[in-house]
């Protein structure tokens, strides 16, 4: 068992913390399947943030004719009002990037701090079951669309949205694991030498759920990278910044697309980039439940059940 | 007894979001028609018509009121009048029902039959189909609308040999008796739509198959049949497969959810006229009653799909059916 001897390895690391050993297992060596994940990520942050730098034109000008197909000047032609394709996915990345990581940052501390809070407070703790039995009810992309409807969808309110409607399943598996870290032995040896409650479950069970907490994560970002994706993708994005989804939404649902082959440069390289991202995400979460087989199973089966 | 209750408390939930939720949140539906739905017409308000308009839908009576007039609508089954299509929603829903049933229906049963048997077949022979579960594993985390747009570049531009909109040919002539015609027709526009759907949900099956599959491959109960001398299928399909099927009952109630955005953005994509694409429409035209309709009855779709899905593992599970309802 290649894991079980990694797990061993790394939790034997002298001067290591028992929270930074666990961590170093879900941060694993790099497996062919992790470092294509982290590469296309990686491409994709680079553009995003070098993005000023490096694109040709404003995306937002018109500095090309409509339909441009691709030359020098435009390397990924134009699209139907003349702006740069290259431009507009340079920049496009960088809303992906944004919306996913912001909104998956606030669902996972949610879904941590009350699965945490719920293995010790009987309150917290119907109030995590009550919420994740009804975020299983919900239609999300409707209700994410009415929303988006009302507030118009600007980032702001898409990353609140999804971030707020995301968090109950992964609460619920966090709650489990730390009922089942109370039962365990060095629990009570901790509590027999004094130790406050508080100071368990901050010291003890929390570094015991990071693993769980770095997948949903991951999880997280490529589901709200899709939902948002999704969403400008039915033209509700923002309308003053310029998304992947977007430049699919004005090329897709045009309906006259496809009789010249301009789908090839309009089309083609958003739809490229997102499922490539998203993709990309897919692989990492693999690559680290794989390391972290055993507890983080019942999060895949979780995943498929509940996201999608 | 005590899932019925938390099933009618979720309901109960569900409305109250529902009703809530366009009460707290800013943005005012009349600012949305005065400025004619977001596109068409522009539409000038007077303070009389404003205050008209409030009175006709309720919204200048204190909120206990609205919330009594809201129980009332739904319990007559009244869901509004639709703001841009100048329609009852419940007429422009029962117009677009069929259609979405139809899309949801086929692919479902397409992604369970072949991502069951699949999964059952790759976790029988373990080790054999890793390539595939990869695969079905990456595509099945790709958006509904890359996955559509794939299918359309390769089915419909490269190889046009399927339509990429609507659910017709437009102004067809069947000539009345030729059902046949327009059922060729039909299923030939259903096609991409359900392929993309079902494309996109398989995955889940396949892999809750395989690792179900694998689970109950251990079970002495297993070693057991084949003691007995039973045929390999009959072991794998009657034995296996029959305890491996409980989870995706489940996942069956719980995919829906996620099936349903699937549908507005697939509808939305091949111009397809159901559910998913009238929820398009009136996001584009911010037509509140048509969007909150449609978001409550997806709420109940899912409700009711996991209360069957609970009904029927215990018909299916007489482990289920000892122990009292949890």
């Amino acid at each position: 068992m290649k894991t079980a001897a990694h797990i061993s390895a790394a939790v034997r690391i002298p001067g290591l913390s028992r929270g930074m050993a666990r961590l170093s297992v879900a941060v694993p060596r790099l497996q062919p399947r992790m470092a294509i994940g982290l590469s296309i990520v990686g491409l994709t942050s680079a553009m995003a943030l070098l993005a000023p730098l490096i694109a040709p034109y404003d995306p937002h000008a018109y500095s090309a004719a409509p339909l441009a197909s691709p030359s020098l000047q435009h390397w990924l032609g134009a699209n139907d009002v003349g702006q740069d394709t290259l431009s507009q996915l340079l920049y496009g990345a960088r809303i992906s990037l944004l919306v996913g990581l912001v909104a998956a940052i606030a669902s996972t501390a949610i879904a941590w701090g009350l699965g945490l809070l719920s293995g010790v407070s009987r309150l917290a703790d119907a109030i995590v079951s009550g919420s994740a039995d009804l975020m299983l009810a919900l239609p999300v992309l409707p209700l994410v669309i009415l929303v988006a409807a009302y507030l118009g969808a600007s980032v702001p309110v898409v990353i609140i949205t999804l971030g707020v409607v995301t968090w109950g399943p992964f609460a619920r598996i966090i709650r489990g694991q730390v009922q089942a870290e109370l039962r365990k032995p060095y629990i009570e040896a901790a509590r027999a030498v004094g130790t406050t409650p508080v100071r368990t479950l901050i010291r003890h069970i929390a570094p015991a759920t990071v693993p769980t907490a770095v997948a949903k994560f991951v999880m997280t970002v490529q589901y709200a990278v899709v939902a948002q994706a999704s969403l400008a993708f039915l033209g509700l994005g923002d309308p003053t910044t310029i998304s992947w989804g977007d430049m699919v939404h004005r090329a897709a649902l045009s309906p006259l697309i496809f009789l010249d082959n301009s789908w090839l440069w309009r089309l083609v390289p958003s739809a490229l980039a997102i499922g490539l991202l998203v993709v990309g995400f897919a692989l990492i979460g693999w690559a680290i439940e794989e390391r972290s087989l055993p507890t983080l199973l019942r999060l895949r089966l979780a995943r498929e059940v509940d996201e999608g | 007894m005590r899932s019925a209750i938390r099933y009618l408390l979720l309901l109960v939930a569900l409305f109250a979001i529902s009703f809530a939720l366009p009460r707290a949140l800013p943005g005012d539906p009349l600012a949305a028609l005065a400025s004619g739905g977001g596109q068409d017409a522009l539409l000038v308000l007077t303070p009389q018509a404003h205050q008209q308009l409030l009175a006709y839908y309720g919204l200048d009576q204190p909120l206990p009121h609205q919330a009594l007039r809201f129980i009332g609508e739904m319990i007559r089954g009244d869901l509004g009048y639709s703001i841009s299509a100048s329609q009852p929603v419940t007429r422009l829903i029962l117009d677009r029902l069929p259609w979405t049933l139809l899309l949801v229906a086929l692919s479902l049963v397409l992604a369970g039959v072949f991502g069951c048997a699949a999964g059952l077949l790759a976790g029988y022979r373990h080790g054999r189909y890793e390539r595939l579960s990869a695969v079905l594993l990456l595509v099945g985390s790709l958006p509904d609308f890359v996955v559509g747009i794939g299918l359309i570049l390769l089915l419909g531009v490269l190889v046009p040999i399927l339509p990429t909109s609507g659910a017709a040919t437009s102004f067809a002539d069947c000539g009345g008796l030729a059902i046949g015609g327009c059922a060729a027709d039909l299923a030939a526009h259903a096609a991409l739509p359900v392929l993309t759907l079902a494309l996109v949900q398989l995955p889940a099956f396949f892999l809750l198959m395989r690792a179900a599959t694998l689970g109950e491959l251990g079970q002495s109960y297993i070693t057991a049949a084949r003691a007995r001398g039973l045929t390999e299928r009959r072991v794998a399909t009657r034995h296996v497969g029959r305890n491996a099927i409980l989870p995706i009952i489940t996942l069956l109630g719980l995919r829906l959810g996620t099936l349903l955005g699937g549908v507005v953005v697939v509808e939305t994509l091949f111009g397809y006229p159901g559910l998913g694409e009238l929820t398009y429409q009136a996001a584009l035209s911010r037509d509140f009653p048509v969007l909150q309709a449609l978001f409550l009855l997806g709420g109940v779709a899912i409700l009711a799909l996991n209360a069957l899905a609970d009904l029927w593992r215990r018909r299916i599970d007489p482990r289920l059916r000892a122990e009292p309802a949890a």
